[in-house]
């Protein structure tokens, strides 16, 4: 049984041989010489597009003691080793809220009326408007990072709040 | 021994388990990779502290005697929330004869106090306690006491 | 030695531990606190006396001056020794008359509340009052608006009156006297002469005693 199959796969190996069959064909002329003596192959490669992002689905802001009480916390938006996309391009992954007005964005709490918690969004200790740019990523082996800190004062009412923001990537 | 290290061992690796916490991921291959959320919470408890007059003495013969204060401090209370203080007056009692006893009020602005609502921190509500004269002049001599107690209560009804 | 120093240095700590004293506070782990309030009502007033006149002082449990220490609503007498000749015309305690609270030199006050001043009038006693008297016929003739209380005086006074012709004439007919007469003026003559004769009866006895003895 064993010697069968062996058998089998080795001429399915060599059925599965592949020849290279060029398109321009050469043959001696009257004098012999090579016709026609040179050919052109196209060479072509195609890559695809290829990076994972990652955004934490959600951040909760814990207290901090001081001088002053604030509550804050970090989001890391990382993209996997491996970016590849086009020469010149960049993965540019902005931040937006709808509740976002007169430069800060605001949390809400359930029950509350008209109050609202103004927190703020820092990169690199550049404060992020609506809209704006958090992380670029570009073409590299390696993995890559963007901090974002979410940072707010401490509110007047205690309770429950909360803000959605949506994250847009786009390659530009 | 060996037991021992090994259930020690696995106890501290049980323990210094982490959690996984899932993210978005977007690829290119996503049908639609353009846009996700992300939720951005905290949560504050409330709280608050409510100051009370301390214990005072009233000088004899004293229609009128400043009684402190009923002051809401360090508070930070859900919205719509609101600390409210009751107090009751009653009499001043003869420590050697319950019986003998001086009646007064508890004051706020010259009006009875019976319960006040606060909201916000540093709200408050000065009181005094007023004895008439007739009950001065009436009083037996002695040594009089009472207890004013002060009810507290967090709520939004 | 370890021990002990260790117990030491232990209670050296707890004594050197400060209470902090706050005025009360309530906080949402605690639904209620309390204050206690405190009074403290006198036993008794002051009652100054103010005179018009030299002729008269007041005693309170015997004591005479111008200041008592009376007390809070009970009842007390005061007693209002004025010279003969004089008389108590009327009694103020603060702005309110109460003279017909007099009795004689007994003045019986009660339900004092605070502290009182209490006004003495004397006047010279008229031609009709004996010295003894301590009610002149003004205020007499005061009480006898007042009905049936004043006749009832009048009695007491004219009874009075009679005690006092009862008594030695010399006191009646005096003028002017600085204290008030006590005891007997006889001579002491015969009281003197009594007592030396005692100690010559009382010496004899003890020689006459001693000679029998040897």
């Amino acid at each position: 049984m064993k010697k069968i199959i062996s058998i089998m796969a080795a001429c399915a190996l060599a059925l599965s041989m592949s020849v290279t069959a060029f398109a321009t064909e050469v043959k001696p002329d009257a004098n012999g010489d090579p016709d026609p003596d040179s050919g052109n192959t196209a060479v072509s490669l195609n890559v695809d597009s290829g990076y994972i992002i990652t955004i934490p689905e959600t951040v909760e802001l814990e207290e901090q003691s001081g001088a002053k009480t604030t509550y804050e916390n970090d989001l890391t938006v990382s993209a996997d080793a491996g970016v590849r996309i086009n020469e010149g391009k960049s993965i540019v992954v902005s931040m937006a809220s709808s509740s976002y007005d007169s430069g800060s964005f605001y949390m809400t709490a359930a029950g509350a009326d008209q109050y609202k918690l103004a927190y703020e969004v820092t990169v690199d200790n550049s404060t992020i408007a609506n809209n704006g740019t958090v992380a670029t990523f570009v073409t590299s082996d390696a993995a890559q990072t963007s901090t974002l800190h979410f940072a707010a004062d401490d509110p007047t009412y205690a309770g429950s709040y909360s803000d959605t923001v949506t994250f847009t990537i786009a390659v530009q | 021994m060996k037991k021992f290290i090994s259930i020690a061992t696995a106890l501290v690796m049980a323990l210094s388990l982490s959690v996984t916490a899932f993210a978005a991921e977007v690829d290119q291959d996503d049908p639609n990779p353009t846009d996700t959320n992300t939720v951005i919470t905290t949560s504050i408890d409330p709280t608050y502290l409510v100051s009370i007059p301390a214990d005072t003495n009233i000088t004899f013969n004293q229609t009128s005697t400043d009684f402190g204060k009923i002051e809401l401090v360090s508070a930070q209370l859900d919205p719509g929330y609101y600390v409210q203080v009751s107090a009751a007056a009653g009499e001043l009692k003869n420590l050697a004869n319950e019986t003998q006893t001086i009646p007064y009020a508890l004051n706020a602005d010259g009006n009875a106090f019976t319960s006040e609502k606060y909201y916000t921190d540093g709200a408050n509500t000065p009181l005094t306690i007023d004895i008439t004269q007739e009950a001065w002049n009436e009083a037996y001599a002695g040594s009089y006491q009472e207890t004013i107690t002060f009810t507290v209560a967090y709520t939004n009804a | 030695m370890k021990k002990i120093t260790i117990l030491l240095v232990i209670v050296c700590l707890l004594l050197s531990c400060q209470v902090t004293c706050f005025a009360a506070e309530v906080s949402q782990e605690r639904t209620a606190g309390s204050t206690v309030i405190t009074a403290e009502v006198p036993l008794t007033h002051t009652m100054s006396v103010k005179i018009n006149s030299n002729k008269a002082y007041v005693t309170y449990e015997g004591a005479a001056g111008t200041e008592f220490e009376v007390p809070r609503l009970g009842e007390f007498t005061l007693t209002i020794n004025v010279e003969d000749g004089y008389v108590i015309s009327q009694v103020f305690l603060g702005d309110e008359d109460v003279t017909s609270a007099l009795s004689g030199d007994q003045l019986t006050l009660e339900g004092i509340y605070e502290s009182a001043e209490l006004t003495v009038i004397t006047a010279k006693a008229t031609a009709s009052d004996d010295s003894g008297s301590t009610r002149c016929d003004a205020a007499s003739q005061t009480s006898d608006d007042d009905g049936s209380a004043a006749s009832g005086s009048d009695v007491a006074q004219s009874s009075n009156d009679d005690e006092t012709t009862s008594s030695d004439s010399t006191a009646s007919t005096s003028n002017s006297t600085s204290s008030p007469k006590t005891g007997d003026i006889r001579t002491l003559f015969m009281w003197f002469a009594l007592v030396v004769a005692a100690c010559g009866g009382l010496l004899l006895t003890v020689y006459f005693g001693k000679r029998k003895a040897e």
